[in-house]
């Protein structure tokens, strides 16, 4: 959720939604299509330099989100780059006695391959998530004509979900108060009424929700002003450069 | 006397089997400022849900500038009859602060141009130019509340409907928003405000509406009505602590008796003091 926060504070909000979006989606169809290691570093290196240098996010807080993906691909690339046999096949065999821990040439740098893979796509998906706040990214998906139910749900659904946590977090502080987390079997009762009085609750609150809403005019649609930033030349610019590097960089290796 | 704007005929609404409004027969008229008082429960959110066009009555009729309005126009009320809500949360849908108060005239269907001149007019009335672009969910309850205020007044409505406007505020900002809705009512618009707070209602209000089991036990202006116990006693009321007092003071001849009795502690020192001065 914190996310989002940064990205308010982002000073590449400012930017033009569109560029945003179809930046990072062409250079993950570039990473992941073309699937070549220079190309990864240096979509890695670009990204992270945007939304650092150019989204001024702080160090601390990306390096916090860069290391969930980056735990998750060491293990997995550990996982594809050994193999476990009887027999020592691999180039480098590690000897466990019973076993060995085989790697080959090609499993490790399928494995590296993969690492920077990952973290390359991170990288760009997270230029998109720490400059762009959600409703910026539904008006997108409003313009390439997703069904506008499903563009309405996901504004509500955003919206609301910052309130149930309010009151999820203040139903919780409420049953600390009074011991309602003192063990595990106490713990797990008060959950429970916690979810239930919950759904009530949020039953309760659609109706208050649906009645401001028609209050206001809505008629099957909700529609909202949105700022207009248009795209700068030097961003255009910027991009091109970009794509035109990384497909030199693929036929050239 | 000003023109009526708003007539309720026999208006009745029940939620399944429970009635919870009884043949409502009030009008309102144009630049009022009216206090609407009453215990939970009263019937006052229900009715005004059927003024603003968000509930149908079952039975009786609700004229608009001596229009009836029926299932084909009370999209009007919609209009011309603007709600701000108790809770600003639940009011609140858009992701940021300029596109929330868009969402009013934008289901009007306005041009471009005028949604943006109406939200910017709105943004500068409420002074909430640094917020146009932050999320309501990181804002503070004062700032939700003035926002919950500038949406409301960008669909520029003739008569504006408070539920307890200041509830939950600090008394900083209560004050902020009093003052907001003296402009407001200054501006020409009609006020109609629910509150529990009799002393914001004995300054404030030009009438009151004291609501009760789904009726109105009692319309006059503020003096009228807190000057009957009967109607106090079964709205849950209490006098105005100022009002106690200096009735006191007249009763043992401390200060002359006076048409225009003050209405704040500053009004009543005020006055107390000029006396002593002659």
């Amino acid at each position: 959720m914190q996310i989002d926060y940064y990205a308010y504070q982002s000073k590449m909000n400012t930017w033009n939604r569109e560029w945003k979006v179809i930046v990072c989606v062409v250079t993950l169809c570039f990473i992941i299509g073309l699937n070549r290691l220079p190309i990864s570093l240096v979509s890695l290196v670009v990204m992270s330099s945007l939304t650092l240098f150019c989204g001024k996010t702080p160090w601390k807080i990306y390096r916090r989100y860069m290391m969930v993906p980056f735990v998750f691909l060491v293990i997995s690339a550990l996982a594809i780059a050994c193999e476990v046999s009887f027999h020592a096949l691999g180039t480098w065999n590690l000897s466990f006695h019973f076993f060995y821990l085989c790697f080959t040439k090609t499993s490790v740098d399928r494995a590296i391959g993969v690492f920077f893979k990952g973290l390359a796509g991170m990288s760009t998906l997270y230029m998109l998530s720490f400059s762009t706040p959600v409703h910026e990214i539904i008006v997108v998906l409003k313009k390439v004509h997703l069904p506008v139910m499903l563009a309405d749900l996901m504004n509500l659904i955003y919206r609301y979900i910052f309130l149930l946590f309010d009151v999820a977090a203040q139903m919780q502080t409420a049953a600390k108060a009074r011991l309602g987390y003192r063990n595990f079997r106490i713990s797990m009762k008060s959950f429970a009424m916690m979810g239930g009085n919950l759904f009530f609750l949020s039953m309760k609150k659609a109706n208050a929700y649906a009645d401001a809403m028609e209050a206001r005019g809505y008629h099957g649609e909700l529609l909202f002003l949105t700022e207009e930033h248009p795209v700068l030349w030097w961003q255009v610019v910027g991009s091109l450069v970009f794509f035109v590097v990384l497909v030199i960089i693929f036929k050239q290796c | 006397m000003e023109k009526t704007i708003i007539e309720t005929k026999d208006l009745s609404f029940s939620y399944e089997e429970k009635q919870v409004l009884k043949k409502i027969n009030v009008s309102i008229r144009k630049g009022e400022k009216i206090a609407v008082m009453g215990c939970n429960g009263a019937g006052k959110s229900t009715f005004f849900l059927n003024l603003n066009g968000v509930l149908q009555p079952d039975d009786g009729t609700i004229f608009f500038h001596g229009e009836k309005m029926g299932k084909k126009n009370f999209l009007k009320l919609h209009e011309k009859v603007g709600f701000v809500f108790q809770d600003a949360d639940s009011q609140m849908i858009a992701s940021n602060v300029k596109a929330e108060i868009s969402f009013g005239p934008m289901n009007l269907g306005l041009s471009r141009q005028e949604v943006e001149k109406r939200v910017e007019d709105a943004v500068a009335y409420m002074e909430l130019g640094d917020f146009i672009n932050r999320a309501p969910h990181y804002l503070s309850g004062g700032e939700k509340k003035r926002v919950s205020i500038a949406d409301i007044l960008a669909m520029q409505p003739e008569v504006l409907i408070f539920d307890e406007p200041m509830a939950a505020l600090d008394p900083v900002n209560a004050q902020n928003v009093e003052e907001v809705l003296n402009r407001i009512h200054e501006d020409g618009k009609t006020l109609i405000i629910a509150t529990h707070d009799v002393e914001f209602a004995y300054r404030f209000s030009t009438r009151i509406l004291v609501f009760c089991d789904g009726d109105i036990i009692a319309d006059g202006t503020p003096d009228e009505i807190f000057h009957r116990e009967d109607v106090l006693e079964r709205a849950h009321l209490k006098q105005p602590s100022i009002m106690t007092i200096w009735e006191a003071l007249v009763d043992q001849k401390i200060v002359p008796e006076e048409i225009n009795p003050p209405k704040t502690a500053k009004e009543a020192a005020k006055k107390i003091q000029e006396d002593f001065y002659i």
